[in-house]
């Protein structure tokens, strides 16, 4: 059990590490290596539109192929996706001719497609570890705050909330060295390629699970939830995933200038993912729900006086990330990767107004408050719907 | 203007909770959920009101009317198909969702119209 439960954290730890690294790799890519190669901004636009569509929306394919397929071997898959971002890096070298025709595609294409296989693969070891625990321990639990710590098989909402919060720091700094065309596309090369060998020793060495498997899930026999049963929760939790993702594109604070401001706001964003899953743990989802969009909801209306308001309400705001991944997850427990993908559509969805259409509307206190009460109630009602399901 | 914008989702979403709130006391099958009840307005009600402000300044009268007559069968939809999960789940014996949704919603236009007097 010892053995077990060491074997997690250090999983936990390494899948952390390298998210932050995978991310930031992708964003440099995106940031300093396509722009000198896009002939225009259009074209340059399209890429970026290219790449966010295989990282983010295709995964729901690939978590589901994953679920299907894949059976163990998680951690592989997420090395495979290492390997094919490593792949884009060295297709930098393509005469710069090819960018203007279909094939200058194709690094882009890896780009995205192994930031998805990595997401997708460590996201589904990260959430077993999560939800290692027998429901018929939970359908005795009839308390909604019923999360609170209790020893053994219970549900963490801790890891994924540990795992995402990496990778927005990847993301600030892969596109604050890209932007400024630092030379360290050899540099990301290597330990792109060092982190899918470390995920292929991984893989090979920490089991880390003595999860409670099905007997069906076991012999490959994976059965989908009752669409009845799940369809409107998921909605629910999809639904406030696109708004999450459509407010975190939509913050660009007139107070939020300079290097130093940009990285104390994303360090807060990556403090409420972190412990998001951690209050959780502590105090109850509800709880947790309330206090994450309800407080960040009212901070969220001073939040342009200042950083102090606008950073605690993004802190809070972001809390629940962890939340909605660990519920729909539970939802459909054998299908984990699916879950993930979807998610990650959502957020993709979420992007398409400002990315595509150039779209702010909300962006003021009151726009943002109830951006949060929307979430709030839509994430309240996807808890009781689960809970409801025991 | 954004001041106008909180006090008129704010006002709306009061009035609305406070009238389907007092309308689920009343009925049996919706008792115990008040909380839901609650929830589910603060769902959908902002993004009606929200929608229905850009559109006034979209299109003309008309069509507006249309638009919020269609929107409203909409939001009846989605909160009868909440209400009904709910009481579903929670094993109580049938209920009719929908057709507290109904009411509810009539209920809530028309006190809008009446405060809007």
């Amino acid at each position: 059990m010892y053995t077990v439960l060491m074997e997690k954290k250090i999983t936990l730890l390494i899948t952390t590490i390298l998210h932050f690294l995978v991310d930031l790799c992708c964003i440099y890519y995106v940031t300093g290596i396509l722009i000198p190669l896009a002939r225009d901004h259009g074209q340059y636009l399209r890429w970026v539109v290219f790449y966010n569509f295989m990282a983010f929306a295709f995964p729901a394919l690939l978590g589901l192929l994953a679920d299907l397929l894949v059976k163990k071997r998680q951690l592989s898959l997420a090395a495979c996706g290492c390997f094919l971002i490593a792949a884009a890096f060295l297709l930098r070298h393509l005469p710069s001719g090819i960018y203007g025709t279909a094939a200058g595609l194709l690094p882009v294409f890896l780009l995205g497609l192994g930031n998805g296989m990595f997401h997708i693969g460590a996201g589904i070891r990260v959430m077993e570890h999560s939800l290692e625990q027998d429901r018929q321990d939970r359908s005795s639990a009839t308390d909604l705050n019923a999360h609170a710590p209790s020893p053994a098989s219970r549900v963490k909402y801790a890891p994924p909330g540990i795992f995402i919060s990496s990778g927005a720091v990847g993301v600030y700094l892969g596109g604050l060295w890209g932007r400024k065309y630092l030379p360290l596309w050899n540099v990301f090369l290597v330990l792109i390629l060092c982190a899918g060998v470390v995920l292929l020793v991984c893989d090979r060495l920490l089991k880390g699970t003595s999860a409670h498997v099905p007997p069906a899930a076991a012999e490959g026999k994976k059965k989908f939830p009752p669409m009845r049963e799940i369809l409107l929760p998921c909605l629910l939790l999809f639904g406030v995933v696109v708004i999450r993702s459509y407010y975190g594109s939509i913050l660009s604070y007139g107070w939020k200038t300079g290097v130093l401001m940009g990285l104390v706001f994303t360090l807060f964003i990556v403090g409420g993912k972190f412990f998001g899953g951690i209050a959780a743990d502590l105090m109850g989802i509800q709880r947790a729900v309330l206090l994450s969009l309800g407080a960040g909801g009212i901070l969220a209306l001073f939040s342009f006086s200042g950083p102090v308001p606008g950073c605690l309400s993004v802190f809070l705001f972001n809390m629940t990330m962890p939340l909605t991944l660990t519920l729909l997850t539970l939802l459909m427990p054998e299908y984990k990767g699916f879950a993930f993908g979807l998610l990650m559509l959502a957020l993709f969805l979420g992007t398409l107004p400002t990315m595509v259409f150039d779209i702010h509307a909300l962006f003021s206190g009151t726009g943002l408050l109830f951006l949060c009460l929307v979430s709030l109630a839509g994430l309240l009602l996807a808890v009781r719907m689960e809970r409801s399901r025991l | 203007m954004m001041d106008h914008l909180l006090h008129m989702l704010l006002l709306s979403l009061a009035v609305t909770i406070l009238v389907e709130g007092v309308l689920a006391l009343l009925v049996p099958f919706m008792r115990r959920h008040l909380k839901e009840v609650v929830l589910v307005n603060l769902l959908t009600n902002p993004p009606y009101v929200l929608a229905i402000l850009f559109l006034r300044i979209l299109v003309p009268p008309a069509v507006l009317i249309l638009l919020q007559v269609i929107l409203e069968i909409l939001i009846f939809y989605i909160e009868g198909s909440l209400y009904g999960y709910i009481i579903k789940r929670s094993g109580e014996p049938p209920a009719h969702p929908f057709l507290f949704s109904l009411a509810a919603n009539l209920l809530s236009i028309a006190a809008g119209i009446l405060l809007s007097r």
